[in-house]
């Protein structure tokens, strides 16, 4: 049985779309909080209940714990589920929501402090025997002692700051020249971007793969890993096309990885759906990048390849009843491929705003679309510009990116320029089709999208004389109107735009 | 009607004729096109069936250009009619002040023949400049009566829109 029959959801956009509907699989009622700006949602018309929790900014919305909280009370909702991003890593607000009497369906407060502090949460692995990068545990606090630690680990290191990620704080030292002058812009550019100054040094893997665990696990000491996602295809340090599985992933790399991971859970005492990022080299060798203490953006294709629901799955471990599945039940199955779908040019990676004038989702066999949009729905600028997830699946990679090209070419949207044409010439790469793909793929691989064809500029000429051509006609059409509705419903069905 | 269309780096003259009675002729750059069928829907949004193929296009005009999306990619296109071209360049700039009258172009293109010369008298709506644009060949006329004071351009020069052509006493 589960313990609660209403649950609020603390965030907005596709995760709440994809939480509220796993509420819905459960018969569980759901409240949806929204910013002045969500007022026409798609999460808050799918929502049972819909609360106001301030204005467009999200610091003054969703990221205020007391409003979130508030919320939940006036409601009668049970728990909190806080989704990816906003206040979903904040170990203060899970501690919060935990003493106003409410269940937080995410890990323990002690969890995600422990993996939100990267220097901690570095000892920790290495203490239980996680893989992590050569490098220094503790700060570094002079340039003399980086030098030694250099020495040490060998060219190139990366600095990187303690207090957060986002490539912020972080520089690549290829020369022994250069530490004073990197040492001091990390630590400084840390300083202002986190408001924590240390930095710590680790060797640099020049072409890494992003590989991550999904770990699940329950209040009754079970911990399972799920298979890994391949996640390398990343620009400005983000995600934007994810796998399952990975293709250079075997059955006894999955298990070593998986072990580790499940290892790195149990360290810190996790409970819950979490993920643990690898950065894996050109030899297969994995190391310990970072935990993150929710459910990710990417776990649709998870789901895919393992048939588990996962935020059914999370409802029931912080309902506390065991997992559904033990580690032997856990099979992969064929492929998932997702792209993120975000409104951005396709050539510079920038944000774009505007309305979808035009939005329609692809779909067909093997093609899933989570999204928190529909046409007339406005992407603002308050918020993360995703449109949908896009998922493909089939029975393996080369089907699925099959699908996903099908469904990139069917995804018709207009009003707001998309990063549509980047994923149609990333599926459309070799490299990428034989899966040889590292972080740095973009750089390497891609420099902006294609030119139109010709056909299309022949098509959007025509297209746009016609309209011209039209509206100077309607001035002339209204001046001989006939009066009668019938014959004008007859001229425009005849002539159409005559 | 003859058109002239940019679209991103493509320059297309397109001519409509009739479509008084539903048929439609089209020529792309005089080259017949059958429209078997278009239709304009709610949201700037037109269902267009040509050539064999159907393609549904939201067109939204703005200031200077349309914004065609299509295949959920946006192309820009420029649109510019004959009879336009000419009163565009019959208004001119400074339309209403006849003392420092400029021509300017009206859109970008280049020069084919300078019809007037300096301290000629100019009658309103007498040809000043024929210009090449987006594959048409434009007479520019004097949107007033007066004198020419001084010859911005000469033939053969490319100009860009609401470059000064000439300019009157």
């Amino acid at each position: 049985m589960l313990k609660f029959d209403k649950i609020l959801i603390a965030n907005r956009g596709e995760i709440a779309v994809r939480i509220i509907r796993a509420c819905r699989d459960l018969g569980i009622k759901t409240v949806a909080v929204y910013s002045e700006a969500d007022r026409y949602s798609r999460h808050v018309e799918l929502a049972d209940e819909a609360i106001c929790i301030g204005p467009p900014p999200s610091v003054q919305s969703y990221l205020v714990m007391q409003n979130v909280i508030k919320a939940a009370k006036s409601t009668g909702a049970q728990a909190v589920h806080p989704g990816y991003g906003f206040l979903s890593e904040n170990a203060e607000f899970a501690r919060a929501v935990d003493q106003a009497g409410l269940t937080f369906i995410g890990p323990p407060a002690s969890a995600i402090a422990m993996m939100g502090d990267k220097m901690a949460a570095r000892a920790a692995m290495q203490q239980s025997g996680v893989p992590v990068v050569p490098g220094t545990v503790d700060p570094i606090e002079s340039e003399e002692q980086c030098r030694q630690v250099i020495e040490k680990i060998g060219l190139p290191v990366l600095i990187k700051a303690a207090g957060g990620g986002g490539g912020k704080g972080m520089r690549v030292v290829h020369s022994m020249d250069d530490i004073e002058r990197s040492l001091r812009s990390a630590v400084s550019e840390a300083g202002s971007a986190f408001g924590d100054s240390r930095v710590y040094i680790e060797k640099y893997i020049s072409e890494p793969r992003h590989i991550e665990i999904q770990i699940f696990a329950d209040i009754h000491g079970n911990c399972c890993y799920l298979g890994e996602r391949e996640c390398s295809i990343q620009r400005r340090h983000q995600k934007v096309i994810e796998e399952a599985p990975s293709p250079i992933v075997d059955q006894a790399m999955r298990r070593k990885m998986g072990e580790a991971a499940v290892a790195a859970a149990r360290a810190c005492g996790y409970i819950n759906a979490g993920t643990v990022e690898f950065l894996v080299d050109g030899t297969g060798e994995f190391y310990f990048l970072e935990m993150n203490t929710r459910l990710q953006v990417e776990h649709p294709v998870t789901e895919m390849v393992t048939g588990i629901d996962m935020v059914v799955e999370q409802i029931r471990v912080a309902s506390g009843l065991p997992l559904s599945f033990t580690q032997d039940d856990i099979k992969i199955s064929g492929h998932a491929i997702e792209c993120r779908i975000y409104a951005e040019d396709p050539a510079t990676f920038l944000p774009a705003v505007g309305k979808l004038k035009k939005y329609r989702e692809p779909s067909g066999p093997g093609i899933r679309v989570d999204s928190g949009v529909y046409e007339g729905a406005e992407i603002s600028v308050y918020y993360d510009p995703l449109i949908a997830k896009l998922v493909a699946s089939g029975g393996n990679r080369e089907i699925a990116c099959a699908r996903m090209r099908r469904a990139l070419k069917e995804y018709t949207i207009a009003g707001v320029v998309t990063n549509l044409d980047f994923h149609r010439k990333v599926l459309e790469n070799e490299k990428f089709a034989a899966g040889k793909i590292s972080t740095h793929f973009i750089e390497q691989n891609y420099s902006g999208p294609d030119d139109p064809d010709p056909k299309e500029l022949q098509l959007a000429a025509i297209a746009a004389v016609l309209a011209d051509h039209r509206s100077k006609r309607s001035v002339f059409s209204h001046a001989k109107s006939t009066g009668s509705r019938w014959l004008e419903y007859g001229r425009r069905m005849g002539l159409r735009a005559s | 009607m003859i058109y002239s269309a940019q679209a991103g780096s493509k320059q297309f003259k397109i001519e409509i004729k009739g479509g008084d009675n539903g048929d439609l002729e089209l020529k792309l750059d005089e080259q017949p096109i059958k429209i078997d069928r278009y239709e304009f829907e709610a949201n700037n949004s037109l269902r267009l069936a040509i050539g064999g193929r159907t393609a549904e296009i939201v067109v939204e005009k703005n200031q200077d250009d349309y914004h065609c999306w299509l295949n959920s990619r946006l192309i820009k296109c420029e649109v510019i009619d004959e009879k336009s071209a000419k009163y565009s360049g019959l208004a001119g700039s400074g339309q209403g002040s006849r003392k420092g009258y400029t021509l300017a172009a009206p859109m970008p293109g280049l020069i084919l023949k300078v019809e007037v010369e300096v301290g000629q008298k100019v009658e309103k709506g007498q040809g000043l400049v024929i210009m090449e644009a987006m594959k048409m060949e434009n007479e520019l006329r004097s949107a007033h009566s007066g004198t020419v004071k001084e010859i911005k351009v000469s033939p053969g020069q490319t100009v860009d829109k609401n470059q000064p052509l000439i300019i009157f006493d």
